[in-house]
């Protein structure tokens, strides 16, 4: 598996060793040039001695070998050698213990000598100088006669240095090899120590499920660079948290939605089968009754849906408010007249928003169905509608009784009801989840508000020419059909 | 045997308010809370089936408040709530049973008939008393091997005789057990019913097994008077 410790490991080990056995490599040229360069320097020191001992008289040529060349070179296992040549090749001089055969006769200049290597007859590594120069002249040869040129080649047994190349070579490997065994060793301890945080947040992620999302990573005790992770895995999780909530919340309330009616089905069908001869005759229409109910719960959750999911086609164009206010009022009439309600309508005759009627018109139906339906007897309902320069203002107001600002709260949540019993059939909890829907697949903003104890208002704003996101082209089921149902309370 | 539903959907309580009837049982019928705790602490029920989401009061609270006042009723949670911290709370407030919706009738009746059984401390369904024989899963009664039809009130009256026999029982117990609401209590009901069962269980054997106290009321036990 590809991990980021292998691969920390795996780099980090050759960001080690490249430079240790390029600096190796390094350390040790240069350090063999330096020895060579001093070594070279040697020999031409030995060579300049012996041609500052060379002198001219006439066509002979003297050399006045000293003590310490003598030592070097005029024995048989000297370390040293010299050989001196005239031009035409003959041989002048020679140490001791130079070869019989000669040594080679190559060579440059006093100032640009020639050095080379060759093996010497001990058969040991050797090195050597070479170079063509005009020995100096008896005072008084000066005028007699000019200067003949002298090859002199002076060599030196390199043994030594060779042996101490090598003692700085195997000096350099081992020192190389222990420090990349070191690294081998550290490196993958030193990375599982550091990464240990990364390790433990791997372990508690890998515990989290559907039934442990309230578990919070550490965020203090991180170190800096694994705080942002943290953090944004606990905003992950908070929000997966309150979705699931939410989730198993609507699911609970979806279930006992259904479940009261379809108990009632059941045993209203049940009843009539076991006793038929006890049969109502009201059990057809109750049980029409129900089937209604449920269709209304699946209609309404299903445009609820298609609208969360911006799937509802929108079509705008100028929508009149006050007749439409006035068509949408008219069903609510007769129901707020046996209720007793003081109804106050406010839209001036000129009002046009550029909108979606169908789904405006559902908005104001689900908002005067609320209000009619939870206003106590004897109550009012005011529903204004205010034009300003780029929004509109709708505001249903009406009379409440038992509301406190934390029920408001929830108004607009699914499926929620202020009576805990659930029992008035014609309601299910989505009509303002559906007003807040289609309000915002249009660009309106919903607020409930309590204004006093006993009045409950709730405001929608928007613009006036409206501007609605496209559709997705994923679809839910039955997507391309419009809303046109007027109340999804 | 008589049974409260407390309930607030009108179309469960018309249909499983006929079931029961139909069961046999006298049901009063009550859609909120607050007149449910009402109901029950003023009347002698054998078995209420409770609904928890009710207006005014909850079913929860009812049953907590019931258990507070020292009633031991039977209690029959009937809801909607299906999880197992529902039905924990439920059993911890003093419920006897639970039972979530949408259920099957017949498992509702099973239910309350076996709830009935525990009100009067027997778990048999054969109930045997010198040659009558009543089967409370069947409702059959036979007296010496030869079957008796009752009426369903003739039958729950038999029944609930039987389940204390060798006790007086006063007509005011049978009144509370074996009718509703709808029975006037000045009515003679109770002795008519009496009476029509006592000639139904002589006609196999004519030896007496129901008697009357005087003043008292009545006694189902083997020995003549």
């Amino acid at each position: 598996m590809r991990t980021i410790r292998r691969q920390l490991t795996w780099k980090l080990l050759l960001a080690f060793a490249l430079p240790l056995v390029f600096g190796g490599i390094a350390v040790f040229l240069s350090t063999r040039a330096a020895l060579l360069e001093q070594f070279d320097t040697t020999l031409r020191t030995k060579a300049l001695a012996i041609v500052a001992v060379t002198r001219q008289k006439g066509e002979r040529v003297n050399v006045e070998v000293t003590d310490s060349l003598m030592r070097e070179s005029d024995e048989e296992d000297a370390p040293g050698f010299f050989q001196m040549w005239r031009a035409d090749g003959t041989t002048l001089k020679r140490s001791a213990s130079a070869p019989p055969s000669g040594l080679p006769s190559v060579f440059g200049t006093p100032d640009r000598p020639k050095f080379w290597n060759l093996t010497l007859p001990s058969g040991s590594a050797g090195r050597a100088i070479g170079f063509k120069f005009a020995p100096r002249m008896f005072r008084e040869e000066y005028s007699s006669s000019a200067p003949g040129e002298i090859i002199l080649v002076v060599a030196s047994d390199r043994n030594e240095l060779n042996e101490t190349l090598t003692a700085l070579a195997f000096a350099l490997l081992g020192c190389g090899v222990g420090l990349l065994a070191l690294t081998v060793f550290v490196v993958p301890r030193l990375l599982r120590r550091e990464l240990a945080p990364l390790d433990a947040l791997a372990e508690q992620a890998s515990h989290i499920n559907a039934e442990s999302l309230a578990t919070r990573f550490p965020i203090t005790s991180l170190p800096g660079e694994l705080m942002p992770i943290s953090s944004r895995l606990n905003d992950l999780l908070a929000r997966l948290e309150q979705s699931f909530e939410r989730e198993r919340r609507f699911s609970a309330d979806l279930a006992h939605e259904l479940r009261t009616p379809i108990a009632e089905l059941r045993t209203l069908a049940e009843v009539a089968l076991k006793w038929p001869e006890a049969r109502e005759p009201t059990t057809d229409r109750e049980t029409l009754a129900i089937a209604v109910q449920m269709q209304g719960v699946v209609t309404r959750l299903l445009a609820l849906l298609r609208s969360e999911h911006e799937q509802l086609p929108i079509v705008t164009k100028p929508v009149h408010l006050a007749p439409l206010l006035e068509s949408v009022w008219r069903p609510f009439a007769d129901r707020s007249a046996g209720k007793q309600l003081k109804i106050t309508r406010s839209v001036t005759d000129e009002a046009v928003i550029e909108t979606d009627p169908v789904l405006f018109r559902s908005i104001l139906t689900n908002l005067m169905d609320n209000a009619v339906d939870y206003t106590p007897s004897g109550g009012t309902v005011r529903v204004e509608i205010e034009i300003g320069t780029t929004q509109f203002t709708l505001r249903v107001t009406n009379t409440c009784s038992d509301l406190t600002p934390q029920d408001v709260s929830h108004f607009s949540e699914r499926f929620w009801r202020k009576d805990g019993a659930r029992s008035a059939p014609d309601h299910s909890g989505l009509g303002l989840s559906l007003v807040k829907a289609f309000g915002e697949r249009l660009g309106f903003q919903l607020e409930a508000r309590l204004v006093d104890s006993v009045t409950v208002s709730v405001v929608v704003t928007g613009p006036i020419s409206c501007r609605v996101r496209e559709a997705t082209e994923t679809s839910l089921p039955g997507a391309e059909d419009r809303v046109d149902s007027p109340s999804f309370s | 045997m008589k049974v409260l539903l407390v309930e607030d959907s009108a179309r469960l309580q018309m249909s499983v308010g006929r079931a029961l009837r139909k069961a046999g049982y006298a049901v009063d019928v009550i859609g909120d809370g607050e007149e449910g705790l009402w109901q029950a602490e003023s009347n002698n029920y054998d078995v209420i089936v409770l609904d928890i989401m009710l207006p005014k009061l909850d079913g929860l609270s009812l049953l907590q408040r019931l258990r507070q006042k020292g009633r031991e009723t039977h209690v029959l949670l009937l809801t909607a709530r299906d999880t197992v911290e529902d039905r924990v709370q439920g059993l911890q407030r003093g419920a006897d049973d639970y039972l979530v919706k949408p259920f099957a009738l017949e498992e509702l009746l099973a239910r309350v008939e076996a709830l009935c059984r525990r009100a009067y401390g027997s778990k048999q369904t054969r109930l045997v008393i010198a040659d009558l024989e009543i089967d409370t899963v069947a409702k059959e009664v036979f007296r010496a091997s030869r079957p008796i039809r009752l009426k369903p009130r003739e039958y729950l009256l038999l029944e609930y005789l039987a389940r204390r026999a060798g006790e007086v029982v006063t007509r005011e117990e049978i009144e509370a057990h074996l009718y509703d609401d709808s029975v006037d209590p000045m009515s003679n009901v109770v002795e008519s019913a009496v009476c029509s069962l006592r000639k139904k269980i002589n006609a196999p054997n004519p030896s007496p097994l129901i008697h009357t106290r005087h003043g008292l009321g009545y006694v189902l036990k083997a020995e003549p008077e």
